[in-house]
């Protein structure tokens, strides 16, 4: 009797959820969430396009993905969503949402708090990517394939590729909304633009205190600026040319350190300097050996060009008063007083901070 | 009043564990986060050496009456009346406890899962699973901890590994950057994540071994539970700011919702619903000490162990029909806290000092 009794209860329990069921074959898996204005200069009202996915003629076994473009407009995300279900049969879910895309526009203007409800959605990924899109959203999310791909999957994988390797920043949704992990939420952005006639990654935005400045990083300062901050080396190729060096680089190992030099509440000096290990994999001499002296010349040399090019980074973080490195956080944290004796957001912009890049090459890639 | 079988030391272990570990692991570090802000883990270790001064203390009551539990001496430190007054009490604040648990536990379930599912469903399923197993013997209820103690196993895993997906170390400096005014009050505020210990009250002379035995074991169990908790506090406060965490009631949940599995929709979905075998291993205990409070209301024992737990089970349904709102729940909650250190900390301390001015217990020991 005991046993049918605990029987009957474990199926009660199991049972439990079904109240809450929704049929797989209703629902509309939002793959990418587009986010402008309808019209900036007129009102603020909000569209948002919705890139659903869809795996067509299934039933042969793989199927083809398919994307269906929506576009809504409403106050916030909850409302689009409930005024779509009206015009379209389905059960939109953003269950599966992989990447939100905001425009320029949007992202000018406090493009957090268009964002935070995200967080109310019941079964949402906030790990979702972020990222900016400097061109007519619409016209590109409405596009049915990129390159014989679906244009989420197109973006998305443009997107996963590259922070895989290290290249780019992972902006998840989570790390910014809701006050964000950011000190004060200065973070550069992904940011996608049109190129002839379809897409590619442009770089990133700078963002000061969750908006966007207008300023931007080119994809070869980005990574340079990634890896300043703390990035891993994960064999990230770097390319320049300085005193008729024309070399190729790829990242094995990176260390970072900030070092902030103060005399009681004055603050002097922000160092930050990047060591690298590096594979020289082209200098122009790939057919000839390498002698030491040749290698410590060369990497002095792309020390010096990298050293001025992380420098022109600051000086452009600075311009746009985006805290990027998280300066403000180091010296919080490890010199309280000094930080409240400061005003850092006004005052950031015109600290003196230092960047110094050191290069060690360890070998010359696989010749040699 | 049936005799109750002895249990090992590790079966004291698991349970000692598995009641200490309650609801609280989910929002703890939210619920800190308003009062220690960035020392929330300072709190976190703070309240579990309390906790472990409490343990001590009831581990020195219970040596005092080495054969007998709690509700059968109460009477004899304070007299035949006021020890049954005492038990009562006792029995009204394990099914009241129990109740919160499931309650919390249930609103929790409802707003990440079954948002359309009525409440009392849930509730019920709950209630009648614990009440089940809170009618069985201390023995049975140890197997049972030991059964599910590869979950609390899985959960500290999952959050421990979270971190591989990014820590700002910073967050946690500069430590104590608003005093200790702060961490005292989160002390507080963390402590009722420690209750459960008092398990010890009854448990003490049905453990085999000796009291250091027992003493040693106790420790290790509110060693683990510290350690948990510490980890949950510091990858809380290092992986969200402190804007973030006043705002998110459960981060664990947001922190497992990071892990990507291809063959899994939502691993933190399957958290909340593994997390029955812990909640419900903290509730059962609690309605078997209530039903136990219950039935050393004298000395001949009241009623039988069954029909007390099935008439709290009852009476905790009831009292779910009145708390609706959320608010209701957190007043709910913050009285049970209060409550907890009344009769976890203070009745026996209270005890303990009557015992020894009257000198009770050593002798019949």
């Amino acid at each position: 009797m005991k046993k049918m009794i605990a029987a009957v209860m474990s199926i009660c329990v199991l049972l439990t959820g079904c109240t809450d069921q929704i049929k797989l074959k209703n629902l509309l898996f939002v793959d990418i969430m587009g986010l402008d204005y309808v019209d900036q200069d007129k009102d603020k009202t909000l569209q948002f396009s919705f890139v659903t996915s869809s795996l067509n003629d299934a039933y042969q076994g793989g199927g083809k993905p398919a994307n269906q473009y929506h576009e809504q407009t409403g106050k916030n995300i909850y409302e689009a969503v409930i005024r779509s279900n009206k015009e379209m049969p389905g059960i939109l879910s953003v269950l599966e949402t992989r990447l939100y895309i905001i425009s320029s526009s949007i992202a000018k203007d406090d493009p957090l708090s268009h964002l935070h409800i995200a967080s109310q959605f019941q079964s949402n990924p906030l790990y979702a990517y972020l990222a900016v899109y400097d061109g007519d959203l619409s016209k590109l999310l409405s596009k049915p394939k990129i390159k014989d791909n679906t244009v989420s999957n197109y973006l998305f994988e443009l997107l996963e590729d590259e922070i895989e390797r290290g290249r780019i920043p992972s902006n998840k949704l989570l790390n910014y909304i809701l006050g964000g992990d950011q000190f004060m939420n200065d973070f550069i952005l992904n940011r996608f633009e049109p190129y002839k006639d379809e897409v590619r990654l442009g770089g990133t935005a700078l963002f000061s205190n969750g908006k966007y400045t207008g300023y931007n990083l080119s994809n070869e300062d980005t990574l340079l600026a990634l890896l300043m901050n703390g990035e891993p080396g994960k064999l990230q190729f770097i390319f320049g040319k300085s005193q008729g060096l024309d070399y190729s680089i790829h990242v094995q190992d990176t260390k970072q350190a900030i070092h902030i030099q103060h005399s009681g509440n004055n603050l002097s000096e922000i160092a930050l300097s990047l060591r690298m290990k590096v594979r020289l994999v082209d200098d122009g001499k790939m057919l000839e050996m390498h002698t030491k002296q040749e290698l410590d010349e060369k990497q002095q040399i792309i020390a010096e060009h990298l050293t001025a090019r992380a420098e022109k980074i600051v000086e452009i973080l600075q311009q746009a008063n985006c805290d990027y490195f998280q300066l403000g956080q180091q010296v919080a944290a490890y010199h309280p007083n000094l930080y409240q004796s400061l005003n850092w957001r006004e005052q950031y912009p015109s600290l003196t901070v230092k960047p110094t890049v050191k290069v060690a090459i360890i070998n010359s890639g696989n010749l040699e | 009043m049936k005799k109750e079988e002895q249990i090992t030391g590790r079966q004291l272990l698991t349970m000692a564990i598995m009641a200490q570990l309650g609801i609280e692991v989910l929002s703890l570090p939210h619920q800190l986060a308003e009062n220690a802000g960035r020392d929330t883990w300072l709190s976190v270790l703070l309240s579990g050496l309390t906790a472990q001064v409490g343990i001590v203390l009831l581990w020195w009551l219970g040596s005092r009456y080495p054969t007998r539990p709690f509700y059968a001496y109460s009477s004899q430190i304070v007299g035949r009346p006021l020890g049954a007054f005492v038990n009562l009490a006792y029995g009204c604040y394990y099914a009241f406890s129990g109740f919160v648990v499931t309650a919390l536990y249930c609103n929790t379930l409802k707003r990440w899962m079954f948002v359309i599912t009525p409440d009392w469903m849930i509730l019920m399923m709950l209630l009648l699973i614990c009440g089940y197993a809170a009618t069985s013997s201390l023995k049975r209820l140890a197997f049972i901890s030991q059964s599910f103690m590869l979950f609390p196993v899985i959960c500290f895993l999952l959050i421990a590994f979270s971190c591989l997906y990014g820590m700002e170390t910073r967050n946690l400096l500069p430590v104590l950057s608003e005093g200790w005014t702060p961490v005292m009050k989160g002390i507080y505020f963390a402590f009722s994540a420690y209750v459960g210990y008092d398990l010890l009250l009854y448990a003490f002379p049905y453990v085999k071994g000796g009291k250091r035995k027992v003493l040693g074991i106790m420790s290790l169990a509110n060693t683990c539970t510290m350690l948990f908790y510490i980890v949950v506090s510091l990858i809380c406060t290092t992986m969200f700011g402190q804007k973030q965490l006043l705002l998110i009631p459960e981060p664990i949940v947001f922190i497992l919702k990071n892990y990507k599995v291809e063959m899994l929709q939502s691993l933190d979905i399957l958290f909340l619903i593994f997390y029955v075998c812990i909640v419900s291993a903290t509730i059962y205990v609690y309605f078997y000490l209530s039903a136990k409070s219950f039935q050393n209301l004298s000395k001949k024992g009241v009623g039988k162990q069954s029909v007390w737990v099935w008439v709290i089970v009852a009476l905790c349904l009831l009292g779910s029909f009145f708390i609706d709102e959320q608010h209701d729940l957190t007043q709910t909650s913050s009285f049970q806290d209060k409550l907890s250190i009344l009769f976890v900390v203070g009745l026996p301390l209270l005890l303990l000092i009557i015992s020894g001015i009257r000198g009770t217990g050593r002798r019949s020991a």
